[in-house]
């Protein structure tokens, strides 16, 4: 005989998928608007819209301090991934291999930038490249490679942290079976232990990619001249005026990480990876 | 192929000794079984075999050649463990021929060689599935397949068979044991289950706290073995408590005086052992007493139907008493109930000192 089903087996399902629902409407709702707003008609913003246009995109695209915010952004974000992941993954198989002593203070310091505050990060990082362009004549400030190393310490700890996830979930039998079978410590890293973490890896990529491409805290103290990133272009912008443009730089900004985050997972589960 | 020799290898963790000075030949060819109780050391040794682990001291041969200080990947073992570790990104075609890449044999012999592999195995319709759509049989024919495709000195096997069901494993057994004697492959085959290793191994080696109790044939061990250990932990035993008397003579509890016929290598003479299916049941004295009958009175307490024999529990002054009797239609031995006083004999030279 089927067991009659008791009240509470059926209203929690019912319960869960409602806050479900009510979170995913809270997470979507300021994006769409902010979508929505961008093809306002007027220049000032007012509900219910007037009309609606596309002329805010090419405004847009037509002012070089977004076209260059958006290219700096761009080039900032692959090399901090690149760096992230060039960095990351050494120090994820460091510290998911071996035993030492200060192995469990490396990795808090790892995971610090994630829970220290932007600001206080920038504000560290800026002291620290004045202090050393005062001591050795180096400039780093307010270059461009100042700034790709700011986004890379910013980015490296989403890698150590994907990356050493998949690390401990993986089967070490299959590393000593190809050993066994033949394979020196790099074919069996190459053809082993890479292939297990791919998961990790594209995920750490993923998220270093987009944490930079977003980032405004650390930037603020970064940016120079000719290396302002599309955040900063922003705000800029957001000082003087309150107009759609703002909104479809943000939409495009928000297809941007959207468009990386299709691609990739088209490629590769993005799930498998927590 | 080749002979493998063990000296004096031994192993600590963390001060805690793993394997102990242990010593070991193997013929080429040879199908050897470690047998031992769960953490007495047996994959600690076949990881030294295979240079998983390194050895604190001793020495490991493949045939003359001491391999004991190379890395894994220069010794040319195959290995298969519990959980096959094959590689989840490839082929079963691909993990077969992984070892031959490694060796840089060409394309077309290694292609025809994982194909000859696969059907040793009977897998070959398979060849191009992932391991994670095949059944737990299925991988474990694999594993065995990649680990054989390169002719290794060696094949080193960790429980291969435990993660199949019993059924699957007694299928399993039969054919790694075919497969090892068509390829003549000098084998180590580590398990914790003495039936696995009786049916499969040329030699069965019985190890306890790291070291080899005793190494032998199955009968070998079965009949005679060294140790208290060794009996207890293969097939079944009645211990009988006592103390030797002289030369052949053994002192029961009850201070009746037993004769046995053999006293184990590693004997501490206070335990008489004999097996189950060695003792005869008989009311009053046994009709056709052989001359060296030993016997004893005891207490029928239980009696088991177990299909194809009856198991009687006797008590014999405070100590358990397991009688075996086989089944059959060809004569009808005696039934005995419980509570009844019977005779239980069995001959002096199946009795053991221990
Ligand atoms: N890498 C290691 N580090 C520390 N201790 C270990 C290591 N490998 C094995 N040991 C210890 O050595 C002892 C023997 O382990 P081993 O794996 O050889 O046992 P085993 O006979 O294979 O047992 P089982 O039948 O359970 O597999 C155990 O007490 C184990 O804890
Ligand atoms: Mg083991």
């Amino acid at each position: 005989m089927r067991p009659f089903p008791r009240l509470a087996d059926r209203s929690f399902p019912l319960a869960m998928g409602t806050l479900a629902i009510a979170a995913f409407a809270l997470l979507v709702l300021p994006l769409a608007t902010v979508a929505w707003v961008s093809f306002f008609e007027g220049k000032i913003i007012s509900f219910p819209p007037s009309g609606y246009t596309l002329d805010w995109y090419r405004a847009a695209w037509e002012m070089p301090r977004f076209r260059d915010g958006l290219q700096t952004s761009l080039r900032v974000g692959l090399v901090a991934t690149a760096v992230s992941l060039a960095t990351g993954v050494p120090a994820a198989l460091f510290l998911a291999r071996t035993r030492f002593p200060g192995r469990a203070a490396i990795q808090s310091v790892l995971l610090g930038p994630l829970i220290v505050p932007g600001i206080v990060a920038g504000v560290a990082l800026y002291m620290f490249m004045i202090e050393t362009e005062i001591a050795t004549g180096l400039q780093t400030a307010q270059t461009f490679g100042g700034l790709c190393l700011g986004h890379s310490l910013i980015a490296l700890p989403w890698t150590v942290r994907l990356v050493t996830a998949q690390l401990v979930g993986m089967d070490r039998q299959a590393e000593e079976a190809a050993a066994v079978m033949g394979a020196r410590p790099l074919t069996v890293f190459w053809r082993v232990t890479l292939p297990a973490i791919r998961p990790g890896l594209v995920a750490g990529g993923l998220f270093s990619f987009v944490i930079s491409f977003v980032d405004l805290e650390k930037s603020l103290f970064l940016v120079g001249p000719g290396t302002t990133t599309l955040p900063i272009a922003i705000i800029n912008y957001l000082e003087w005026s309150v107009d759609p443009t703002i909104a479809a730089v943000a939409t495009a900004q928000i297809a941007v990480i959207s468009a990386v985050m299709i691609v990739t997972d088209r490629f590769f589960k993005l799930t498998r990876a927590f | 192929m080749s002979s493998i020799t063990l000296q004096a290898l031994s192993k600590s963790y963390g001060g805690t000794v793993t394997v102990d000075r242990l010593d070991l030949d193997m013929r080429e060819a040879e199908f050897l079984a470690f047998l031992g109780p769960s953490g007495c050391g047996k994959s600690t040794t076949l990881r030294m075999i295979a240079g998983l682990a390194m050895p604190d001291s001793g020495r490991i041969l493949f045939g003359e050649r001491d391999v004991t200080r190379l890395p894994p990947y220069r010794r040319n073992a195959g290995l298969v463990f519990q959980g096959y570790a094959l590689f989840p990104n490839m082929t079963v075609a691909g993990n077969v021929a992984f070892g031959l890449q490694m060796r840089r044999t060409g394309k077309a012999e290694t292609e025809e060689r994982v194909r000859r592999a696969l059907e040793l195995v009977r897998m070959a319709h398979l060849a191009d599935r992932l391991p994670r759509q095949l059944s737990g049989g299925q991988q474990q024919r694999v594993a065995l397949a990649r680990a054989i495709v390169y002719s290794p000195d060696a094949l080193l096997l960790d429980e291969p068979l435990s993660a199949l069901d019993a059924k699957l494993r007694a299928e399993v057994r039969s054919e790694l044991r075919r497969l090892q004697q068509d390829l003549a492959l000098t084998t180590v085959f580590v398990t914790h289950d003495q039936d696995e290793a009786i049916s499969v191994a040329d030699r069965i080696a019985v190890m306890s706290a790291g070291r080899i109790e005793q190494v032998g044939r199955p009968e070998e061990i079965y009949a005679a073995p060294a140790s208290l250990f060794v009996a207890e932990f293969l097939g079944m035993s009645n211990f009988l408590p006592g103390a030797s008397d002289g030369p052949g003579r053994f002192r029961l509890a009850s201070g009746q005086v037993l004769g046995f016929g053999r006293t184990g290598a590693r004997a501490r003479g206070a335990t008489l052992a004999v097996r189950p299916e060695n003792i005869r049941l008989s009311r009053g004295a046994p009709a056709e007493a052989p001359g060296d009958c030993q016997a004893v009175d005891a207490v029928v307490e239980e009696v088991l139907y177990r299909g194809s024999l009856v198991e009687y529990r006797l008590d014999l002054g405070g100590t358990r008493l397991t009688v075996h009797r086989q089944n059959g239609d060809h004569d009808r031995p005696e039934a005995f109930a419980r509570g009844e006083t019977v005779t239980a004999a069995w001959r002096a030279r199946s009795a053991i000192l221990l």
